[in-house]
């Protein structure tokens, strides 16, 4: 399966710099901008973006079919993807954290159980959206997958304003212990919900001819 | 041992059934596949590839179910698909990094030799190449990983008649390891004529003919005559006529066939042409 980590890394580099400069700029801009819940959670819903766009430029020049005919099993084809997007995933996590971090040591806001609490909520936001998203495209195809992107899209701005409205948030009041609980609860969640989808897709995968 | 062996293979998808095929590609030969577009012959191969699932029948690879670990076996089988299927953003450099993590008898030295023999660039996108450079740098790759098996369709499409040629002798090199084969659709007759020992002929998803090419020649042959002369003919030996205003001209057996009566030789493609006129017909 290295082999196709390998061309997904060289397709990234060709195809998605793009991307990966808005998410910098992004998690920098979220960091900068205490409080400013777009440019704080966007980007790890932007990342799952790349994941999406790799499968499409793989139809479009029928990489899938030459794939099919290299020795790799169906599920190591599906594996390669979700181990990009996760590596990107937690990669933005990592990026926005730091930028969190920096922020409010810079505003002087530096508040640990707000930092984890955030974090907490990096990960589920950068796991779901490719966990809904990946099983449809590997059951429909990119172009009606592109349908589930936009669901996405909407939904997850719902979660970001819900987020921002949780009050000890969006405010400078601190996090209670509960609420890191949830956070935590919800974190974990997310991460079994992505290898359910993981394995969702590889059955998918499975049953579509190529 | 065969290379490939298929057996009652079914596939129906629309209105295009794969009908019952029997194959079977014994080693250290290459089989030419030959049909009309539409008439099965990506179907075969897909399915010969796992791409696509059977709905009857059997087929073996290298002595080897092909449901059975095929991962495994494609590291015996070199591929090149009609669009190759290579990675527009990527360089022949990057592919030969891609390969030597994928296949574990990549050959790097190879690799790069067939780079060089092929005036490949090493650095150019594959988006940039030319179709044929394209099918090149796909042959290129499936030479080296000491490959048992090669699968190829449509290879030689898009490439200019020199080239071609250059490549028919790698095909021809390849078999002469009496443990290697090569399974080969092409729509250029005349290219299956000069490399293959076997010819398969496809016509709307059945098997109209597979047999020795020489047994072939041997068997068949043209003849140019009245359409008086062709009645006197046992009708079992003709296999397909072509009628104008000025002549006739028919597709007989030889076998049975009065001496006194001119023929000449018959090539693959004129062959295939009768014989699906004559399944049409019918």
């Amino acid at each position: 399966m290295k082999g196709l980590l390998l061309k997904d890394w060289y397709a990234i580099k060709s195809y998605c710099l793009y991307t990966l400069f808005i998410v910098l700029v992004f998690a920098i801009l979220g960091g900068a901008m205490q409080g400013n819940f777009f440019f704080t959670f966007y980007p790890l819903i932007f990342i799952s973006v790349i994941a999406m766009n790799l499968i499409a430029y793989e139809e479009k020049e029928k990489w899938d079919q030459y794939a099919a005919t290299l020795p790799y099993t169906k599920a190591q084809i599906v594996s390669s993807k979700y181990i990009v997007s996760l590596c990107l995933g937690l990669g933005t996590v990592v990026l926005s954290g730091i930028s969190q971090y920096v922020g409010m040591i810079v505003a002087n806001t530096y508040n640990t159980e707000k930092l984890l609490s955030y974090l907490m909520i990096f990960v589920s936001l950068a796991l779901l959206p490719a966990a809904f998203l990946l099983p449809f495209i590997y059951k429909f195809g990119v172009n009606k997958g592109r349908i589930a992107y936009y669901v996405v899209i909407i939904v997850s701005c719902g979660v970001i304003g819900g987020i921002a409205s949780v009050d000890s948030i969006g405010s400078a009041s601190a996090v209670s212990a509960s609420q890191i609980s949830i956070f935590v609860i919800v974190a974990v969640a997310s991460a079994v919900i992505y290898a359910l989808s993981w394995m969702l897709s590889i059955r998918f995968y499975q049953n579509r001819e190529i | 041992m065969n290379a490939i062996e298929i057996r009652g293979l079914t596939k129906s998808y629309g209105d295009f059934t794969l009908d019952h095929l029997d194959l079977t590609l014994p080693q250290g030969t290459i089989m030419g596949l030959v049909g009309e577009n539409g008439a099965g012959k990506s179907t075969t191969i897909k399915l010969i590839l796992g791409m696509l699932k059977r709905d009857s029948g059997t087929i073996t690879l290298l002595g080897k179910d092909n449901r059975e670990n095929l991962r495994l076996t494609k590291e015996d089988i070199g591929v090149v698909l009609d669009d190759v299927g290579i990675s527009e953003c990527l360089t022949p450099v990057q592919v030969g990094k891609i390969m030597r993590l994928t296949f574990s008898n990549w050959d790097q030295a190879a690799y790069d030799g067939y780079l060089k023999a092929f005036n490949l660039s090493e650095n150019k996108k594959f988006k940039d190449f030319s179709r044929g450079m394209k099918m090149k740098l796909g042959i290129a790759v499936a030479l080296s990983h000491h490959a048992k098996l090669l699968i190829l369709d449509e290879a030689t499409s898009g490439l200019d008649p020199v080239v071609r040629d250059e490549i028919l002798d790698i095909f021809c090199e390849f078999t002469r390891d009496e443990t290697h084969s090569i399974l080969i659709s092409s729509h250029i007759v005349s290219d299956l004529e000069k490399i293959c020992d076997y010819i398969a002929f496809l016509h709307k998803g059945k098997l109209i003919l597979c047999e020795e090419k020489d047994a072939l020649k041997d068997k068949y042959a043209l003849i140019h005559c009245t359409e008086e002369q062709l009645a006197m003919l046992d009708p079992s030996v003709i296999v397909g006529t072509k009628k104008t205003a000025y002549s006739t001209e028919a597709l007989v057996k030889r076998e049975g066939l009065p001496f006194d009566i001119e023929k000449s030789p018959v090539d693959i493609e004129q062959l295939f042409i009768f014989m699906v006129k004559e399944a049409d017909a019918k």
